[in-house]
């Protein structure tokens, strides 16, 4: 899963310790989502969306080849 | 606000995580942690003192199996408290670890298990407590992988 936390957070003038405290964890932990470290559970994925008041999916994306992988995946079970 | 571009570069405490099994004495949960660990092991200090001492009765030594069961469920106890507290990738580390931990004491276990039927090895009841530096050693590496 990629992610534009980095970009958002920079937009907003924020550094990590700030969206670190106002989502309520710890400083290491934003820097691991924005380096694609660790991938956050989904009610943190949403409290994050809503801090930047955006939705899920405008901040976290699937991987492209994660993407290219279904949808081949999804070709071939319809060709069966 | 800070600004985003001065960022240091984040990182884990990682004497901490090995010897204190915690993420830093820098909040409440963390001293608290280290406060009932220390009472936890006093008692087991008392327990074993009170042993030495009615050594000599029937049922003296007996005194250190409710003590050691009292002291370790205390510790047990202080750390579910913490981890109420930590948020999810710490949780995700300390849990990491204790996986860590409990494979590599299976291995050594059954090892030295093996090793005292085939061989006249004598392996001290209280090898077991080799899981807690082997947590330790879990912590750093778990914390290693989300630097």
């Amino acid at each position: 899963m990629t992610n534009r936390l980095r970009v958002l957070r920079a937009e907003r003038r924020w550094s990590q310790a700030d969206l670190a405290e106002r989502l309520g964890v710890s400083r290491q932990t934003i820097n691991a989502i924005e380096n694609g470290k660790y991938d956050p559970s989904l009610p943190l994925a949403f409290k994050i969306g809503e801090t930047f008041e955006l939705k899920i999916e405008e901040v976290f994306q699937p991987n492209e080849d994660l993407e290219t992988k279904a949808l081949a995946s999804s070709s071939r079970a319809k060709l069966r | 606000m800070t600004d985003t571009h001065s960022e240091a570069p984040s990182t884990w405490p990682y004497w901490s995580l090995f010897f204190c099994g915690h993420f830093g004495r820098a909040t409440p949960a963390s001293r608290r942690l280290n406060r009932d660990t220390v009472l936890g092991l006093a008692l087991l200090g008392v327990a074993m003192l009170a042993t030495g001492l009615l050594e000599s009765t029937s049922y003296g030594k007996l005194l250190l199996i409710p003590g050691m069961a009292l002291s370790v469920g205390w510790i047990l106890l202080a750390y579910r408290r913490y981890f109420a507290q930590l948020d999810e990738l710490s949780l995700r580390i300390q849990h990491e670890a204790i996986a860590f931990s409990f494979a590599v004491t299976l291995l050594l276990g059954f090892t030295a298990s093996t090793a005292t039927v085939v061989t006249d090895l004598a392996v001290h009841p209280l090898w077991i407590a080799i899981a807690e530096p082997l947590r330790g050693i879990g912590l750093v590496l778990a914390a290693r992988k989300y630097r």
